[in-house]
């Protein structure tokens, strides 16, 4: 006999179905035409009306108490077929578990056909597959794997492996204050720094990621955990004042520019000001950082006058900030909150809507072998729709939460289906 | 060209060609591709450059932040159908670990493991990026790869004759029973092999159409292994 996942089992009986776990009839490989499919057809029109009392459609309608009745949540995916289920699960088992769909998958999916994609991707997220899944996934987007003889690149995806082992929320991939090492446990995080903020208080992220004036860390912080690029929307992120940034950052035009290194159109033209109003705020979090990624309290943010351009003393990097009070510290604001340092500034960016949103983006992203600037554009509908539904659990997401929320999604399945 | 050669590039497996032809003395096709069955049909040579989706090296450059614009024809994200997406070399070897129900440092894999950053995989701290392509240099690899694990005991033992046990590999390997239509080609690598009134050799004309080359069944089980485990079904997603 063949038996189902424990949790898909559950879920079948939470459905109302009587799933047994044997297959239905069809052999798992076409289509479900035995009685057995004939069954589950039934099954799934039975649970509809179960569940919404008596629409089959599954909307808001009212039991006999006039009580509101929650929506059936799996009712938008009755219109898959099994086949539909099989070749979405089929197309990305291998990306979420690695590997093809197994026997009782399949018999799930002859029973409850498109339901049955809800209780093979729980099944998945209880398979200990998932967090080396979830590892691979930010050892990729973080660029931060193997070890050297002095950096552990490994500390990110062991954080992001225990978060989805440990169904933590989500957000501690950016809150966490610690570390994990490679059996799990908790450890210290190894840039010197007196507080963590989750994988960007590794030498992993901050090493990967050294650039001048640190603009590497700052766009890579903000494209990957909030999938924003410079320049943002000025409500989103106030600019800084002109008058508080360096002198080369607070050109508009060719003409403004009066630095004579920045006048070959430094970095990505000559507005300037633009983007590194809004770069001098977030780039300022990492000051103290050098650029193997170790802390220097000490850090002034000032340019060293031997070195080039964006370069302090000590392996440091320039602050934009032209005031040298100002540039020494890791004060600053984000999103137009001020903040005390990184670790503030990672909870501002993990309480924003954008982090949601972008981490549907990034599961999309990976599930589908998408690159970056594919993922860039996905429909921003799908993406607010898919936060407003992990916004509607009553705890914080974990990376389980997400992943299941995208994946069961009708408008993500059509993809795969070409339309249902 | 041999019968072999022709049936071989009609299925795409210039890579087999090459390395088999090497064994048997015989010319060598250049067709370049790889893999078989309908994934195949719709590659494109080499496939180099392909989306990875591991994008390592920061390419948020195009990104427009959260207010992308949608996908072409209305889907809200473009799978872009048309370039091969290979699978992470971890998942690759899990599959195959899979299939032959061995773990993934069993020394028949030692030659794969060795080979890991020839196929893809990545280790950032030594600035080795993912790399997802398929051209012909990963192609070599992985056929080079999986040559001691077709020619393994392990392997003869889960499917002990081809091509009576060709569908059945086809299954555990993809994940779906194979139609008349996906099975053909790899059957016609097998033409007349158990035919005991056909020609030892020889006898070919220009259609391919002739007797097969006389390839030892030893030869003959690994170029079916090869095939099925090359294919796009099997490497892509």
């Amino acid at each position: 006999m063949i038996r189902a996942p424990l949790v898909a089992g559950a879920l079948a009986l939470a459905l109302g179905g009587c799933y047994s776990g044997q297959p239905a009839g069809g052999s798992g490989d076409g289509g479900a035409t035995s009685s057995g499919a004939e069954a589950g057809s039934e099954a799934s029109s039975t649970t509809a009306e179960g569940s919404s009392g008596g629409e089959a459609s599954g909307g808001e309608a009212s039991g006999s108490t006039g009580q509101p009745v929650d929506p059936d949540p799996l009712a938008e995916l009755d219109r898959f077929t099994a086949d539909d289920a099989r070749h979405y699960l089929g197309t990305i088992a291998p990306m979420i578990v690695g590997r093809l769909l197994s026997e009782s998958e399949h018999n799930l999916i002859d029973y409850f056909k498109g339901r049955g994609i809800a209780p093979v991707i729980e099944g998945w997220l209880e398979d200990p597959a998932f967090p080396e899944t979830v590892r691979m996934m930010f050892q990729v987007k973080l660029s931060a794997s193997g070890m050297t003889d002095e950096v552990n690149f490994e500390l990110p995806g062991n954080l992001a492996a225990h978060i989805a082992r440990e169904k933590l929320p989500y957000a501690e991939i950016l809150t966490a204050e610690y570390c994990v090492d490679g059996g799990g446990a908790a450890t210290p995080c190894d840039t010197g720094a007196p507080y963590a903020a989750g994988v960007l208080t590794t030498r992993a992220y901050l090493l990967a990621n050294a650039s001048r004036f640190n603009l590497r860390r700052a766009r890579r912080m903000m494209y990957i955990f909030n999938c924003l690029a410079y320049p943002m929307d000025h409500v989103l992120q106030p600019p800084l004042e002109k008058l508080s940034l360096i002198e080369m950052f607070r050109a508009m035009t060719p003409d403004e520019q009066t630095v004579p290194e920045a006048q070959n159109g430094f970095g990505n033209g000559f507005a300037c000001y633009s983007c590194h109003s809004q770069f001098g705020a977030h780039a300022q979090l990492f000051v103290k950082f050098d650029e193997q990624g170790v802390y220097h309290p000490e850090a002034t943010g000032l340019q060293d006058p031997e070195n080039e351009l964006g370069r302090s003393q000590n392996g440091l990097f320039v602050s934009h900030f032209v005031d040298p009070v100002a540039a020494a510290q890791e004060l600053s604001q984000v999103f137009g909150e001020p903040v005390a340092d990184l670790r503030d500034a990672a909870r501002v960016l993990s309480e924003h809507p954008t982090f949601y949103q972008c981490a549907a983006r990034n599961t999309i992203e990976w599930t589908f072998g998408l690159s970056e600037a594919q993922a860039s554009k996905t429909d921003l509908g799908l993406l607010i729709d898919l936060r407003d539904r992990l916004a509607t659990l009553d705890h914080e997401p974990t990376i389980a939460d997400i992943f299941r929320t995208t994946l069961t999604h009708p408008a993500v399945i059509d993809v795969v289906v070409g339309g249902g | 060209m041999s019968a072999t050669i022709r049936r071989l590039a009609h299925l795409g497996l210039g890579l087999l060609i090459s390395s088999l032809s090497a064994c048997e003395g015989s010319d060598t096709a250049t067709t370049g591709m790889s893999g078989v069955g309908s994934a195949a049909a719709s590659a494109t040579d080499g496939g180099e450059g392909a989306s990875t989706g591991e994008d390592a090296s920061g390419g948020d450059d195009g990104g427009s932040g959260s207010t992308g614009a949608p996908a072409e024809d209305d889907d809200p994200f473009d799978l872009n159908r048309e370039n091969i997406r290979l699978l992470p070399f971890n998942v690759r070897l899990n599959r195959l670990s899979l299939l032959l129900d061995r773990p993934t440092d069993d020394p028949i894999f030692a030659v794969m493991l060795k080979r890991r950053y020839d196929l893809g995989d990545y280790d950032h701290a030594k600035g080795i990026n993912p790399d997802l392509s398929w051209g012909s240099a990963r192609m070599a690899a992985w056929v080079a790869a999986l040559r001691p694990i077709c020619n393994s005991a392990v392997m003869k033992e889960r499917y002990p004759e081809f091509p009576i046990d060709l569908p059945e590999l086809m299954h555990d390997a993809y994940g779906y029973t194979p139609t008349a239509d996906e099975l053909a080609p790899f059957l016609a690598l097998f033409d007349g092999a158990d035919d005991p009134d056909a020609p030892d050799q020889g006898g070919i004309d220009d259609k391919g159409t002739g007797p097969i080359d006389p390839l030892s069944p030893a030869a003959r089980y690994e170029l079916g292994c090869l095939a099925v485990l090359t294919s796009l079904e099997f490497v892509a997603q």
